[in-house]
């Protein structure tokens, strides 16, 4: 019996630019080199022989070198043999990571243990057959695995389980949908077509890109990222995992799920209807990061809007939230607009006709406004939180 | 406040001046020098000069013309009350006094002074020291001083106008005390400040937090560009690199060895070469006998082979053609039979065909015959009822001749006058007298006739009656003459119809209307018996003779056939009507045609076997020399294979023999064509050429390949150099300034609008309340030019809180004025429009009353505007204000004031 781990899409190297503090950036791409070492942990404990990557271990073709580094220290570290493919983030054309002097040099040194495969062709190990699938180009528009259509099964080993190490989408589930993400990068077009393979002649289809856990077929898994790097994508989506796979040739694999990640990414909707809803805020936050420091990241997607004052603790309650979690995304805009009291100490200024009359006409405006989510109605009620401020500075 | 009465004494050159003024328009004349403006300087003097005041003010009263001081007295209506004043204006020792009316108390001193002042509005009456400064503002809005009358009022600023007063009263008249106030002011202030600190009046403020932010918008975006830029450039490098990896492994890993290849070959093979070419030219030595052999012996198979065929194909021919001449004379005969038996068939039909003529000709005939004699026998009967008809048509003709002619119409007649005579008779007898004779012992007569006892006539004309002899009586029925008359007519009548029996030879209607219906049923039968011409007859009989003609003919041609006509007879009766003869002719014709079908088919036929027989006998004789050729052929083979086999053994033998000649010749040819084979390899005899034409091949390719080699080193130096600066971070890097960049513009953009829309609506909301203050002015100042212009706002005033009224524009046509730019005529009249408009404001805390003068206040109106400036006035004292006007020219307002004063006069 073969006994492997199959993991993906470790993005090394992946910048974290969106994150300002540079401290919380230099966690979060710590956090992506120490999972390297939880992925080794896991290995030991389960007794694995080989480690298979399926593509996209660094975030770009060209990881800084410090980032190529840190990743052949650890990858030496694990001592059985890492089969390694390029995937659309870190393909393998000609210039990138892959090809470059310092990453064979020091490979060589410090992960000797580190299988590059750049060549679409069998590569037998002691234990099993693995077919490599590599993306050799920046947006290859074929099905990487099309070669193995032509292939001589005949000619491979019978005894051994036969692993297929691939990185794309797959027909009938295109996995890099970020749509819900911005800071995704633009899908690529390698699409899989696994029922274009011959299923008696594979064991095991080890798939990368897609950054949850996913199986598509019997024997077609996605492992998923070992370390979350995106915030969630839906209801459905276990991210931070390796799979602990075993084989044997004509046999149906066996799949465990080993977690690994440490980092949480929360995706939260927020609608604020009145000043009551910022405890009702704090609450739900607290519930999702309770009793971590740094170790979480938030997009919330806000709308609605607070008083002038309910406001003002949003805006503190935010630059908390800032400085505790790795990093805090607001998507949207939480309005503010004087409540009835605010708008009363404006426009019941008996005293101050002008200030009155001022805050009334912005009133109107906005009371006229049929899209209180056009720009015009938000000037208008900037308009209005800034005379407030002149006014009772 | 209105002025009543006023004295002047020794005041310039008025030493003692009394006049009343009339509450509404006072007019004052007086030519130049007559001391107009003297009287309204004294009057203002009073009112707002303290007496006890020193200087230019008060020396400009004194008299030179007469002595003493100068004393104004001045009467007027105020606070409810009516007032004297009097103010001797001596210097400090100057005087003064008010008198109440009401109360008859009199005030003198500082005292009277305050009251005055409170009287006419202001703070205080002017000492000497503000006499310059203060003195000529006092009621300037409302008192025109001579040549004063075009200065814009408002430009004086506030204090020459009363601004305090007036605004409290238009607070009043507009409701709420509405004005902004100081915070108002320092909040718009914050506003206009938070502006300024992004913007000049000319746009964005250099260095400011917006411009800052724009431009780090602009930065970021060009830094995204750059490094999209500089990621394009990378992944152009990162292609470029692949493409001369692949070329550079085209050439290295198959071009150059392929080269090399040929290059070792050929240096190798030149011995190797000529070597070659002697095996190849032995070789193809070899080969030619070996051909040659092998051909001959191909060629001799295939004539062994093509002998072999052509004879067993001979002589399976024969076989058939001898098995057909086996049955030929027994065929021969059975066609010959056929042919006799078709010929006899031929004539019976022939025979009996032509007795069927006959006797078709026969019935025909008796058809004929029988036709024509039917046709007799209609034609006689014809003739027959013919001549009837003819018969009773004469009958008839001489019975209608023999009854007299008479119509329907004569009868009628007839009895008109039957009609016509009895009525006359009738008409008659009622006139006549009727005589009884009843008895009589005498005899007794009418007329000269006896009547008999019993005896009665009717009598219609005068007769005479006769009783015996001596009584004679004339007795004359009623109607006198008219009996006569009647008389004549009934004979009259009765003769007119008795001739006319007699012309109708009848004797009685009766008879006449027999005679009459006699004749009109011999009528009708006569015209029903149709008339037939005797042409027709005459044809009849034509025809007759024909069809005897007809008949006769026919005899002799019967006569001709009776033979036959014999023997059909014998078979069956022969028919006699020509129907059954119809039938019977329509039976033999068909049968007729049968037969002749038959026949004729019979003769198709026999000729037909006629053919057969001499088709058959041709054929057969063809055969048996195509037999007689076809065994000479057959031994002629024969006797060739035998020669052949003779000549080179049994054919099993010869193919033996060429199948091992076909092998040595393929091996002979295969040798041969692997040494040519071996030959081309080692290149075209020149291989000195060949090889410096690779050789130059060859450097041509490494030239290429160091080329891609330096092309590649610069592709990876430019992939490793922008690699190192990790293109791809620095585009997310960038895309992440962007984002935030965006984001901070956004802000304080929407800030920056914030408090842009905040500016506008403190403008607003200032302008909106300048305009509680200035509009009413502005409507009022209409109200009084109103006539000048047409509809629409005539004039227009700013507000503001600190600098009052100002900006006054009058609409001309289609465009507001400034005061400034107006006529000097337009100047006055706008001028005193502005006056009378404040006053009437104001007039509210003046007992609805205010005194305006005007000193030659229109000297540049022409005469046309006077009335304009008179509907002014007089608008003005209508609502309740007093006018006095001063002029040199007091005949243009000629009875239009209430009073009218001369001065000098």
């Amino acid at each position: 019996m073969t006994r492997l781990i199959h993991t993906a899409d470790w993005q090394i190297g992946k910048s974290y630019r969106q994150v300002g503090d540079e401290q919380k950036r230099f966690r979060l791409q710590q956090e992506r080199l120490s999972a390297i070492g939880r992925i080794r942990d896991a290995a030991r404990i389960q007794a694995a022989q080989f480690v298979v990557v399926a593509g996209d271990l660094f975030d770009s073709p060209t990881p800084p070198t410090t980032a190529v580094l840190e990743v052949l220290e650890a990858i030496g570290e694990m001592e059985i043999p890492v089969l390694v493919i390029p995937g659309n983030h870190d393909h393998g054309a000609p210039g990138t990571v892959w090809h470059r002097d310092d990453f064979q040099r020091h490979q060589r040194q410090m992960a000797p243990n580190l299988q590059l495969l750049l060549e679409r062709q069998p590569v037998e190990l002691e234990q099993a057959v693995v077919l490599p699938c590599p993306l050799l180009r920046n947006q290859d528009s074929a099905d990487p695995t099309l070669w193995l259509r032509g292939l001589d099964w005949s000619a491979l080993p019978q005894q051994k389980p036969r692993l297929v190490l691939a990185h794309g989408g797959v027909h009938g589930f295109s996995g890099r949908d970020y749509s819900i993400d911005e800071e995704a990068q633009a899908g690529a077009n390698n699409l899989i077509d696994l029922d274009a393979l011959p299923a008696r002649e594979i064991d095991y289809i080890a798939l990368g890109d897609w950054h949850n856990l996913k199986q598509v077929s019997e024997c077609a898994w996605y492992s998923g990222t070992p370390e979350p790097d995106q915030f969630d994508q839906g209801e459905d989506n276990q991210r931070g995992q390796v799979l602990q796979v075993e084989l044997e040739r004509s046999a149906a694999p066996q799949v465990q799920i080993v977690p690994t990640g440490r980092i949480r990414w929360h995706n939260i909707r927020f609608r604020f209807n009145s000043d009551a809803d910022l405890d009702r805020f704090e609450r739900q936050v607290e519930e999702l990061t309770a009793g971590r420091v740094a170790r979480d990241l938030l997009r919330v997607e806000v709308s609605g809007s607070l008083s002038l004052a309910g406001h003002q603790r949003y805006d503190q309650l935010v630059s908390d939230l800032e400085n505790r979690l790795l990093r805090l995304r607001l998507k949207g805009e939480c309005q503010q607009a004087p409540e009835a009291a605010e708008l009363e100490q404006l426009t019941g200024r008996v005293e101050d006709p002008l200030i009155a009359r001022v805050a009334e006409q912005l009133q109107h405006r906005l009371q006229r406004d049929d899209d209180p989510e056009s720009e015009q109605a938000a000037i208008a009620r900037a308009a209005l939180c800034e005379l407030f401020r002149f006014t009772t500075r | 406040m209105r002025l009543l009465h006023c004295q002047l004494q020794n005041v310039r050159l008025h030493g003692d001046l009394s006049l009343d003024f009339s509450p509404r328009i006072t007019l004052i004349g007086g030519a130049n020098e007559s001391g107009k403006s003297t009287l309204v300087e004294a009057l203002h003097r009073a009112l707002f000069l303290k007496a006890s005041a020193t200087g230019a003010p008060v020396e400009a009263l004194q008299s030179r013309l007469h002595l003493g001081q100068p004393v104004v007295s001045l009467a007027f209506e105020a606070k409810g009350d009516t007032w004297t004043l009097r103010k001797r204006f001596s210097g400090t020792s100057g005087q003064v006094s008010l008198l109440s009316e009401a109360s008859g108390q009199q005030l003198s001193g500082p005292v009277a002074e305050e009251v005055l002042a409170e009287l006419v509005g202001v703070k205080e009456t002017v000492g000497s020291k503000q006499a310059t400064t203060i003195l000529p503002t006092r009621w300037a809005h409302l008192w025109v001083m001579q040549g004063a009358a075009g200065d814009n009022l408002l430009e004086a600023g506030k204090a020459s106008y009363d601004f305090d007063a007036l605004l409290a009263q238009l607070e009043q008249s507009g409701g709420a005390v509405v004005q902004q106030s100081a915070h108002d002011q320092r909040v718009a202030q914050r506003v206009d400040t938070a502006l300024e600190e992004n913007f000049t009046t000319r746009g964005v403020k250099k260095n400011s937090p917006l411009w800052q932010r724009q431009e780090e918008l602009e930065n970021a975006e060009l830094a995204m560009n750059q490094a999209l830029a500089r990621l394009a450039d990378y992944e152009d490098a990162s292609a470029e690199l692949a493409e001369i990896g692949e070329q550079l492994e085209q050439l290295q890993g198959r071009d150059l060895p392929a080269l090399e290849e040929r290059r070792r070959l050929i240096s190798q093979g030149a011995e190797a070469s000529s070597r070659l070419e002697a095996a190849v030219q032995l070789a193809a030595q070899a080969l030619e006998p070996l051909r040659l052999r092998h051909e001959t012996a191909q060629n001799q198979l295939q004539q062994f082979d093509a002998l072999a065929t052509e004879l067993s194909e001979r002589e399976q021919q024969l076989q058939q053609l001898q098995g057909s001449q086996q049955g030929a004379d027994a065929r021969e005969l059975a066609l010959a039979t056929t042919l006799e038996e078709r010929r006899t068939s031929r004539a019976a039909l022939a025979s009996q065909k032509l007795t069927l003529e006959q006797r078709h000709q026969l019935v025909q005939l008796l058809l004929e015959h029988a036709r024509t004699q039917e046709a007799q026998q209609r034609l006689a009967k014809e003739l027959e009822q013919l001549q009837q008809g003819h018969a009773r048509r004469r009958e008839l003709e001489q019975q209608l001749a023999a009854l007299p002619p008479l119509s329907r119409a004569d009868v009628q007649q007839l009895r008109d006058l039957q009609q016509q005579s009895r009525d006359a008779r009738t008409r008659q007898q009622a006139m006549a007298a009727g005589v009884r004779l009843l008895r009589s012992d005498q005899p007794v007569r009418i007329n000269g006739e006896l009547l008999q006892s019993g005896d009665q006539h009717q009598l219609s004309s005068t007769f005479e009656l006769q009783v015996g002899e001596g009584v004679a009586l004339e007795i004359t029925p009623g109607g006198g003459k008219a009996l006569g008359d009647l008389e004549s007519a009934c004979i009259a009548a009765e003769q007119s119809f008795d001739e006319r029996l007699s012309e109708l030879a009848v004797n009685s209607v009766e008879a006449a209307e027999q005679a009459a219906d006699q004749r009109s049923t011999l009528e009708q039968q006569l015209s029903a018996q149709a008339a037939t011409p005797l042409s027709d007859l005459q044809a009849l009989e034509l025809d007759q003779d024909n069809l005897a003609q007809q008949l006769s003919q026919l005899e002799p041609q019967l006569d001709a056939l009776r033979e036959c006509r014999q023997l059909l007879e014998q078979e069956q009766a022969l028919p006699i009507g020509a129907a059954e003869l119809q039938t019977l002719h329509q039976q033999l014709s068909q049968t007729l045609s049968h037969t002749t079908a038959a026949y004729r088919q019979a003769e198709v036929d026999l000729d037909a076997a006629q053919a057969a027989l001499q088709e058959f006998q041709q054929a057969r004789l063809s055969e048996t020399s195509q037999l007689q050729i076809l065994q000479a052929e057959c031994s002629d083979r024969r006797s060739r294979l035998e020669a052949l086999q003779q000549s080179h053994g049994s054919r099993d033998g010869l193919a033996a023999q060429l199948t091992t000649l076909a092998l040595e010749r393929q091996q002979a040819e295969g040798e041969l064509q692997r040494l040519q084979t071996e030959r081309a390899a080692l290149g075209s005899g020149d291989n000195e050429q060949e090889l410096s034409a690779l050789q130059e091949q060859l450097e041509a390719l490494q030239r290429q390949i160091e080329q891609l080699i330096d092309q590649r080193g610069a592709a990876k130096q430019r992939c490793d150099s922008i690699s190192n600066e990790d293109p791809y971070a620095a585009a997310e890097q960038a895309r992440a300034l962007l984002e935030a960049a965006h984001g901070d513009h956004k802000s304080l953009k929407r800030l920056t609008e914030a408090h842009k829309l905040l500016q506008q609506l403190f403008l607003e909301a200032q302008a909106d309340l300048s305009s509680r203050y200035s509009e009413p002015l502005a409507q009022a100042i209409g109200s009084y030019l109103g006539p000048l212009i047409s509809d629409g706002p005539v004039a227009q005033l700013n507000y503001d809180q600190s600098k009052g009224f100002g900006g006054l524009r009058l609409r001309r046509g289609q465009e507001f004025y400034a005061f400034e730019q107006l006529s000097g005529g337009m100047r006055e009249q706008l001028a005193a429009a502005l006056r009378l408009s404040m006053a009437d404001v104001l007039k509210g805390s003046h007992d609805g009353c205010l005194p305006l003068v005007f000193d030659d206040a229109f000297t540049n109106s022409d005469p046309e505007r006077v009335d304009l400036v008179k509907g002014m006035l007089g608008t003005a004292v209508d609502r309740g204000l007093q006018v006095i006007l001063l002029t040199c020219d007091p005949a243009a307002y000629g009875g239009f004031a209430d009073q009218v004063v001369e001065l000098g006069s």
